[in-house]
């Protein structure tokens, strides 16, 4: 039988896109105590990659892209957020691929930020 | 200036992955200094109190790589590992050849990091002392570690060798047939500080699928049947070492299952036994196969795969080896009259331009066997064209039947080749046969679309609207 709090994980993963288990982990690593402060730090780190990407994206600058996405998909992958580190990674090479910003669809930046969105999502239920 | 002898320099411009990496080092016993931007680490590096550097490549004000050589010049024993978030072979081979001791691939585990971190202070403690003795397989005519060959391909493959060795960092080997995947292992080992303890070969496809996990990771005596004794496992034989799993993609998704565990937890389980145990082992692993194929075909773990696709090294076949041929066949024609007792020495010209013009379907191992063929059954000091084996000559008669690249761009393949190679496919819907072919065909330019687009002769936005099509019918 799942435990109510493993239920909750995999409703995680499977509708936010995030592994809760990964992300509790590392409340385990960090301590209960700093827990709030390293939710807090990862909503504004990945808050701060969402300006930029919009930003880049506004502007069709490929070079702007790459340091939002590579960052994202690094902190992405850390925190168990399977989705957003792909599609991060996915953005990262298109904006490696083409200089012109040509590599780059709208189609992957909208989801991009969409997922952004939802792991911003999660982790703010988890502080709260 | 003074070094405490466990404090390491952290440079990470996100704040929540530094707070998470600063835990993990001061829960290992490091004493870690914070620097969130490359203006910050050089005032920090200066100040001679960091023997071992994390640093990530990517910072808002400056190019890792810069600030990595920069650190290098002012205080070449600091042990700098970097950190990146794109694992491309050609970033990781720019590090380790612009100095850095090892590098780690975002998500790394805990277990990862703290290893590199004291992989790194046990290498500054021992910067005075030798380095690890030359390979043995290095003969004075045995070239680079066992490979014979100075083609400008190989040259490379040299140099990613000899940059990466030292990392701990899985190395996937692709490349087809007699190519030298098992030679290219043995050479990472020899070049590493593991050189010492032991390389534990294993061809995956050699073992029966039912015994292949006891093989891996051992059993305890009587835990099924047949289990006479206890068996160790090459996992564990290869503790503090290498091991190498050759026709990595031969092994069952039960067991990738549990070698991706192993690979995330670094313990092993023998079967029967009631608790894992944790092993230091660096994994590489080589297939004749292409593994991106294999993960789109379901029969290879996605994420098994990016796990091990660390530092992907594609060894050329003979035939993108220009010169090399004639350079492996002396030296194999050398060694094999030496041991049947003869006296052939040389190739003569014109045996020499068969073997040059020759692609050589089976790679250095035909070659081989071609020259071995030669020895047993002549004499004389020169091999001449009439020694040379019936099937070698049939096969120069007709074309040789190559095997299917993306590199050799089909072009210099015959009609009639070609028409063999694709005979078994007859049936397959064109749009999977297309597909195959382009994403073989990225996979083989390392991920790079617009190198792959010039390749099969078509513009790079038709490849990524392709893409994102099956993308969205996935």
């Amino acid at each position: 039988m799942i435990a109510a709090r493993d239920a909750d994980a995999v409703r995680a993963v499977a509708h936010d896109g995030i592994d809760l288990g990964v992300l509790r982990a590392l409340g385990a690593t960090v301590g209960a105590a700093h827990m709030d402060e390293l939710l807090a730090k990862l909503i504004d780190d990945i808050g701060r990659g969402r300006a930029a990407i919009t930003a880049a994206a506004a502007a069709r600058d490929a070079a702007a892209m790459r340091a939002p996405t590579h960052g994202l998909a690094g902190l992405a992958g850390v925190i168990g957020a399977r989705r957003l580190h792909a599609l991060a990674r996915h953005v990262f090479a298109a904006a490696n691929d083409d200089a012109s910003y040509g590599a780059i669809r709208a189609e992957d930046t909208a989801r991009l930020t969409e997922e952004i969105d939802a792991v911003l999502a999660v982790l703010a239920r988890e502080r709260a | 200036m003074s070094q405490s002898a466990t404090s390491v320099l952290l440079v990470e411009d996100t704040p929540s992955l530094a707070m998470i990496y600063q835990s993990v080092l001061r829960r290992a016993g490091h004493d870690v200094t914070v620097a969130l931007t490359g203006g910050a680490a050089q005032t920090m590096f200066a100040s001679g109190r960091h023997p071992v550097v994390l640093l990530d490549l990517m910072l808002p004000d400056a190019d890792g790589l810069d600030l990595l050589r920069d650190m290098n010049a002012a205080m070449p024993a600091t042990k700098v590992i970097v950190i990146t978030a794109n694992g491309s072979v050609d970033r990781a081979v720019q590090a380790m050849r612009a100095g850095a001791f090892d590098f780690l691939v975002k998500p790394f585990d805990e277990r990862r990091l703290v290893s590199a971190l004291e992989n790194a202070f046990a290498a500054r403690r021992a910067a005075d002392q030798p380095a690890p003795k030359p390979n043995a397989h290095a003969g004075a005519s045995a070239g680079f570690h066992g490979f014979v060959g100075s083609s400008a391909p190989m040259r490379e493959i040299y140099g990613a060798i000899g940059a990466i060795a030292r990392s701990t960092a899985t190395v996937f080997i692709t490349g087809e047939s007699g190519t030298g995947k098992e030679i290219c292992a043995q050479a990472i080992h020899a070049l590493s500080h593991r050189a010492d303890k032991p390389f534990v070969p294993l061809n995956c496809a050699a073992i029966p699928h039912d015994l292949l996990e006891s093989e891996v990771f051992g059993h305890l005596k009587g835990s099924f049947t047949g289990a006479i004794a206890d068996q160790k496992g090459a996992a564990a034989t290869a503790d503090g070492g290498t091991l190498f799993m050759d026709e990595i993609c031969e092994i069952s998704l039960d067991l990738q299952a549990k070698l991706l565990r192993f690979l995330q937890t670094s313990t092993i389980q023998p079967v029967g036994a009631p608790k894992p145990r944790k092993v230091d082992v660096r994994i590489l692993c080589a297939t004749n196969r292409d593994p991106a194929t294999e993960v789109r075909a379901g029969r290879f773990r996605e994420d098994l795969f990016y796990r091990l696709h660390v530092v992907p090294i594609r060894m050329p076949p003979l035939r993108m080896r220009e010169g090399d041929a004639v350079e492996i066949a002396e030296s194999l024609l050398r060694a094999a009259a030496r041991e049947e007792g003869k006296s052939f020495s040389h190739l003569s010209p014109a045996t020499a331009e068969i073997f040059r013009a020759h692609p050589w379907p089976g790679n250095v191992r035909q070659l081989q066997n071609v020259v071995r063929n030669v020895v047993v059954l002549h004499d004389g000091t020169e091999v001449t064209p009439r020694m040379l084996p019936a099937d070698l000559t049939a096969e120069i008669a007709r074309g040789p039947i190559m095997p299917a690249r993306a590199d050799h761009g089909g072009a210099g393949m015959s009609r009639t080749a070609l028409r063999a190679l694709l005979e078994p496919l007859v049936g397959v819907p064109l749009a999977e046969l297309e597909r195959e072919l382009i994403e073989a065909c990225i996979a083989r330019c390392g991920g790079s679309i617009p190198r792959a687009s010039r390749m099969l002769e078509v513009s790079p936005s038709t490849l990524y609207r392709k893409r994102s099509a099956w993308d969205a019918q996935d």
